[in-house]
């Protein structure tokens, strides 16, 4: 059981991060919270579903698709509601959640409330002694670290990346560097689509499909950003494990029904007694 | 030639306004001080040349309009800023910080890093200290530093000696006169220290509560007023 929860945990986490990191650049970059974020994780996985299981695309080429897709409503996003709402937190916070709410209501029109299933990304079975771990949630992990430190790397050593970390950690310094913040903007808002949607992919070979499934991953992102502190990745990623190990804990030995529930309880939790979180530093 | 004209400058916050018909000029190779007391308008007029204020008037840089543009685009064109406060990012380290610096000139890091390094060799020993841990000085001079990194033609420096001890002012002003008499950069500076202004300056404008009050050489400026009692409290 204990080594279970242990296997389970870690790679539930890798995927937490991964969800939660696109959600906190736009936090570390614009000071809003994205709450249509989910959206792209739903969007994601209803792409994927869409080219490959009903196009009979290939894999690669549908993982593609699906993280364009992202990468397009994030653009949208930003380009019809954010810049214009700029300067007012809550009226972003506002705007992008109703548009959540819209979307799961273009969904239902589009695919029918009721639930689909997808097909594994990759299929198979491992056995590691009494632990069995499904080949899809390694490749989700795997692709989870994966892009995690490509992202990393970005952000330390391009000139792009560090431009992004510029404008989190200081707008007006960022400016008078020659930095156009805006273009900052659009880059960070098309990637953390792109972030959402590759999570997305996985999230919904892991779950299911079904409308109502960018309110869970919005969850976690929330709770990653207020348990790990505002921007770090490496807080980010330390707070998804965190989360990921509660919730394997609490739906491997009380009920699978916990699932979210004790994640917003953590956030509550941190809020009341540490409202900064654990690694709270304006850094990304 | 005239480098920088700023011409009848009227700038708001919201309903107030902060600048009344400021107009000045800066001669391409000079150092130009702007002097006055708390709140009298000079970092407005510095964030003004940058495209940071609402602003009404007009300003040209190098023969170009720049009084509706970007600031990003105006430090493309060769202005570099070191604010009041430096403005640098907390969690980079001081390379890092340069490196940002550099986002306009990519293509000469290597010679402006060793410039920036060869003009405070602090920097070099500290690469890697993220500049929310350095000292007041430290980080006066990666400002500076950073404002470097973009190859301006001029540089303009608000307050650099605020908070820093005699000596570290002496040190950051035998840095400006350096650059002005070994490279023929143009800097603008503004400077609530009269003295350390008067002696770097060429031309000194004098700035009170949001208007130009009197313009000059620093000996012209001495003796039209008497700036040693009103400053000095003497």
């Amino acid at each position: 059981m204990a080594i279970q929860i242990l296997i389970h945990g870690f790679l539930l986490s890798g995927l937490y991060a991964l969800i939660a990191i696109g959600f906190t650049m736009i936090f570390s970059v614009g000071r809003v919270l994205n709450l249509a974020y989910g959206v792209y994780i739903m969007l994601g996985g209803y792409t994927y579903f869409m080219a490959a299981q009903e196009a009979g695309l290939p894999v690669f080429v549908s993982f593609i698709l699906a993280l364009l897709s992202g990468v397009a409503f994030g653009l949208l996003t930003y380009e019809l509601l954010v810049r214009r709402l700029e300067n007012n937190p809550v009226a972003v916070e506002i705007s992008t959640l109703i548009l959540a709410v819209v979307m799961q209501a273009a969904i239902i029109l589009i695919f029918s409330p009721s639930p689909k299933s997808m097909w594994p990304v990759l299929r198979g079975v491992l056995r590691f002694e009494e632990v069995s771990v499904t080949a899809n949630i390694l490749l989700a992990t795997g692709v989870s670290w994966v892009v995690l430190a490509l992202l990393m790397l970005f952000v330390r050593r391009t000139h792009l990346g560090r431009a992004i970390r510029a404008v989190s950690m200081d707008r007006r310094g960022a400016l008078i560097s020659g930095i156009d913040p805006r273009n900052i903007s659009r880059v960070t808002w098309g990637l953390s689509g792109a972030l959402g949607a590759i999570a997305g992919v996985f999230f919904a070979t892991i779950t299911q499909l079904d409308p109502h499934m960018w309110v869970f991953p919005l969850i976690t992102a929330v709770a990653v950003v207020i348990v790990g502190g505002i921007g770090s990745i490496l807080g980010g990623l330390i707070a998804a494990h965190i989360i990921g190990f509660l919730e394997t804990i609490t739906t491997t030995l009380i009920a699978p029904e916990l699932r979210g529930v004790v994640t917003m309880a953590l956030i509550i939790v941190v809020l009341v007694v540490m409202p900064k979180g654990l690694f709270g530093k304006e850094e990304l | 030639m005239t480098l920088l004209s700023i011409t009848d400058l009227d700038v708001f916050y919201g309903k107030a306004q902060a600048l009344h018909g400021v107009s000045l000029d800066v001669t391409a190779g000079e150092i130009v001080a702007i002097i006055g007391p708390n709140g009298a308008g000079k970092s407005t007029l510095l964030d003004s040349i940058l495209g940071l204020t609402k602003r009404q008037g007009s300003i040209t840089f190098d023969g170009q309009d720049i009084t509706r543009m970007a600031a990003a685009k105006i430090v493309r064109l060769g202005i570099g800023y070191a604010p009041e406060r430096g403005h640098l990012f907390p969690f980079m380290g001081v390379r890092e910080n340069l490196l940002v610096g550099a986002y306009r000139k990519r293509d000469e890091i290597d010679a402006n890093l060793a410039k920036v390094f060869g003009l405070f060799p602090r920097l070099e020993e500290r690469q890697k200290q993220e500049s929310a841990t350095q000292s007041g000085g430290e980080r006066q001079m990666l400002s500076l530093g950073r404002a470097l990194m973009s190859s301006p033609k001029l540089l303009i420096i608000d307050e650099p000696t605020m908070g820093l001890a005699p000596r570290v002012c002496q040190e950051i002003a035998a840095v400006i006169r350096d650059l002005n008499q070994q490279t023929g950069l143009t800097v603008v500076v503004s400077e609530q220290n009269v003295n350390f202004a008067m002696s770097l300056a060429g031309q000194v404008y004098l700035l009170e509560t949001g208007r130009i009050r009197e313009k000059g050489t620093p000996e012209d400026l001495r003796q039209k007023l008497d700036i040693a009692e009103t400053y000095f409290g003497a």
